[in-house]
């Protein structure tokens, strides 16, 4: 499933490749409060990474992977 | 033990690099012993040692790593100045990096190390272990604080409260602290640091962490890498170190010691790849290791690749190229086909010259030669200077010499190397070792006194020893001086007498200078005991044989109380002799250009036969004149006037008789191979241009 962005939510899929990072830095720039659900997200490139550490958006799904978990632990979260 | 695929690498990487830490590590720490707060020996020390555990770890060599990792132990307290560095503890460690150096020989001879290496490695451990259980160790309290002190800049309050809880506080397991810092392009190399991290086994914790602020900006750009990654674990080191491969050089690994981490466990060679690599690469914020003890300046780097390595400091010198001697020698033999090659053509110009309408081709024969010569010259010069060592190669293992007899003798000794950076022929550094080293151990073993004899006689209790390197024309000069107790010509003369060695008559006639000379005379050793160091009666007489046989030149002076010096003179490259090449029965010959004197004609009348000898005056001088033709069996010519090649022979000043003498030239001299090696009298072939071979006389041998 490919990456949906809906109004102020963006739900990224299984597996997030590099392609993603340059729309989703674009977005998470424009968008006031984005939202980014990761709920489906097993594995991501580290760009996009950056880009969630960087943009710091509310986290509305927590990956279920145990490592990403960790990573992102800084981020919000908005269930 | 290693494997046997592994054998043939390990020759060739391991153990020559394990032969330069080890000398590396020993003069940094005979520098520290000298001066504790030397900074960058202390750094080098500890690179060193740290590499060597860090190879030994990569071929699978867990005694040794066993053993240096003790040793780091011991070295990482006295850098925190739990320890004192004391005497006894740089041997302790001498004789452990000692201990290495016997393993590599060990490794590269038979593949292995020695049958003992596992006990030596656990005594030396535990003895390291009991100078680390000393009472005067500080309390554990401050021994933590002190490990703090010794973690990485990058691991700050905030990192050491985040990751804490993980931290096995109490040492109970060994766990790794990795840090991966990727440079800032890494995603357009197409690496994958959040893949390698989550590889890493064994982990207890992980995070990530902004390198500088974000830039939330428009002009973000996902591409360039701001993380850096934490994690802890307890997985064992060699499997860490096997995830971490595809970004070794990005990533640290530190043991965690109490509450901090310690020992930056890094792969070999690693700091060099990331000095060569910001020097290519200057990013501004993508150093890819925290660079604790690393500090190359990027002005270094460029000098280093326009200047020979030599001129620089070693850490440049240590990025030069390492090439089989082998090879250079190859390429010296190839040369020398090329001169020969080369000096053919003017007879082909020659040839041309003569036949008719051929002019033009001749002198596009000469212009070519011309330009083949210059090139081979320049060609000359450059492989002669690959073959250039500086002399400081010599020196390395001097100093620890120096230290070491000396404290075997109480003796204070200071040495002073000069002139380091002289460069000799390959040839000539290796000859040379040998004799400096006598040289070296008869000044301290019999030239330095005593520091109360030294303090009676008004000197300073600790003496000094220079040895200065220098170029003098074609010629190396080597001195070695100390301020001793100098050489006592009557003691030498009566000495002398006392073994047999010269009589009475001539003692007296002898001026200082040259009874201080007897020293050189074969079976003269003025020590009254015998010690294991020098004085065994070979010594000085053996210094000047083997310069001699390099074609060199050893003086002494020396004064009662002052102090002596003795002087190596050799040629400064080795792989062209210049022969002066003589005619005799139409065939020419080469005698080497260094015994030659002068060349002079002497007419019959001046020659006087004293019963079968004949002899001729020169300058109010009678000397013995011998015929070449006689000496190579050659039938008998007499002619109006001689032709005498006036030669010296250790010694001694003789007259030649020749047919006629001839041009002197350089050539690249083989030595006689095969059957021929044998046949005494000759030092070897050289090829002529016009292809035949020069014949080179051994004229100690004829005689």
């Amino acid at each position: 499933m490919p990456t949906a962005y809906e109004g102020t939510t963006v739900r990224m899929p299984r597996t997030c490749p590099q392609e993603d990072a340059v729309p989703l830095s674009a977005w998470l720039c424009a968008v006031d409060n984005p939202q980014v659900d990761l709920s489906e997200c097993e594995d991501m490139h580290p760009a996009v990474l950056q880009c969630l550490l960087a943009f710091e958006p509310s986290v509305v799904g927590m990956p279920s992977d145990a490592f990403l978990r960790q990573l992102l632990h800084g981020l919000r979260c908005r269930l | 033990m290693p494997k046997l695929a592994e054998i043939d690498l390990l020759r060739e990487v391991f153990i020559p690099e394990m032969r330069d830490l080890i000398e590396t590590a020993s003069s940094a720490l005979l520098l520290l012993e000298r001066d504790a707060t030397n900074g960058p020996a202390i750094n080098d020390l500890f690179r060193a040692v740290h590499t060597i555990k860090g190879t030994a770890g990569m071929y699978s060599l867990p005694t040794l790593v066993e053993m240096v990792h003790s040793a780091e132990d011991l070295l990482g307290d006295v850098r925190s100045g739990k320890i004192a560095l004391q005497g006894e503890i740089v041997d302790d460690m001498l004789s452990c990096f000692d201990e290495i150096r016997i393993w590599t020989d060990s490794l590269e001879t038979t593949g292995a190390l020695p049958p003992t290496a596992s006990q030596i490695a656990r005594e030396r451990s535990q003895r390291y272990k009991r100078w680390l259980a000393s009472p005067d160790k500080i309390p554990d309290a401050v021994a933590d604080s002190a490990d703090a002190a010794l973690s990485p800049d990058w691991f700050d309050a905030d990192l050491r409260a985040t990751c804490g809880d993980y931290l096995p506080g109490d040492g109970s397991r060994q766990a790794f602290f990795v840090r991966l810092s990727p440079a800032a392009d890494c995603f357009y190399r197409c690496d994958d640091p959040l893949g390698v991290l989550r590889a890493i086994p064994g982990k207890l914790w992980h995070d990530v962490r902004p390198r500088a602020a974000w830039d939330r900006s428009e002009s973000f750009d996902p591409f360039r890498c701001n993380l850096d990654f934490y994690c802890i674990t307890d997985a064992p080191l060699a499997s860490v170190e096997d995830a971490l491969r595809p970004v070794r050089s990005a990533a640290t690994i530190h043991l965690v010691t109490g509450t901090g981490l310690q020992k930056e466990l890094s792969p070999p060679d690693q700091e060099d790849e990331i000095e060569g690599f910001e020097f290519l690469l200057p990013l501004p914020d993508a150093s890819p290791v925290d660079p604790p003890q690393v500090t190359p300046t990027q002005a270094e780097a460029p000098k280093a690749a326009a200047a020979p390595p030599t001129s620089e400091p070693r850490g440049a010198a240590e990025r030069a190229l390492k090439v089989d001697p082998g090879k250079v020698d190859a390429l010296v033999n190839l040369l020398g086909e090329l001169v020969v090659a080369k000096n053919g053509l003017p007879f082909i110009a020659q040839r041309a010259d003569r036949l008719p309408d051929a002019r033009d081709l001749s002198r596009d024969i000469k212009d070519n030669y011309a330009a083949i010569d210059r090139i081979a010259q320049e060609l000359q010069t450059a492989v002669m200077s690959i073959r250039m060592l500086p002399v400081a190669e010599m020196f390395r293992p001097f100093p620890r010499l120096v230290r070491d007899v000396s404290r075997k003798l109480g003796k204070q000794v200071d040495l002073v190397l000069e002139g380091e950076t002289t460069e000799a022929d390959k040839t000539v550094i290796e000859a040379l070792s040998d004799p400096l080293v006598h040289i070296l151990r008869n000044s301290l073993d019999h030239g330095i006194e005593l520091p109360d004899e030294r303090l009676a006689a008004g000197k300073p209790a600790g003496a000094t020893i220079t040895i200065r390197a220098a170029q003098e024309g074609d010629r190396v000069l080597i001195e070695i001086r100390d301020d001793g107790r100098g050489i006592d010509p009557d003691k030498m003369r009566r000495s002398a007498m006392a073994k047999g060695l010269i009589s009475a008559a001539t003692a007296e006639q002898m001026t200082d200078a040259e009874a201080v000379d007897l020293i050189f005379l074969p079976g003269f050793s003025t020590a009254t005991e015998v010690s294991d160091l020098s004085g065994r009666g070979v010594g000085m007489d053996a210094v000047r044989h083997g310069v001699k046989s390099l074609g060199g030149t050893v003086a002494i002076t020396s004064q009662v109380g002052k102090g002596t010096s003795v002087t190596l003179g050799l040629p400064l490259t080795m792989a062209v002799t210049r022969v002066m090449t003589v005619e005799v029965d139409g065939q020419l010959y080469g005698i080497p250009l260094e015994q030659v004197d002068q060349t002079v004609r002497v007419a019959p009348r001046d020659m006087h036969r004293i019963k079968t000898a004949e002899t001729f005056v020169l300058r109010d001088k009678v000397l013995p004149l011998v015929r070449l033709r006689n000496l190579l069996a050659l039938p008998e010519r007499r002619s109006e006037t001689e032709s005498v090649l006036i030669l010296r022979l250790a010694g001694m000043t003789i007259g030649l008789v020749v047919d006629a003498f001839n041009s002197g030239m350089e050539v690249i001299l083989k030595p006689m191979a095969g059957m021929l090696r044998d046949v005494s009298g000759y030092a070897g072939t050289a090829v002529l241009g016009n292809g035949k071979v020069l014949l080179v006389l051994k004229m100690q041998e004829l005689i």
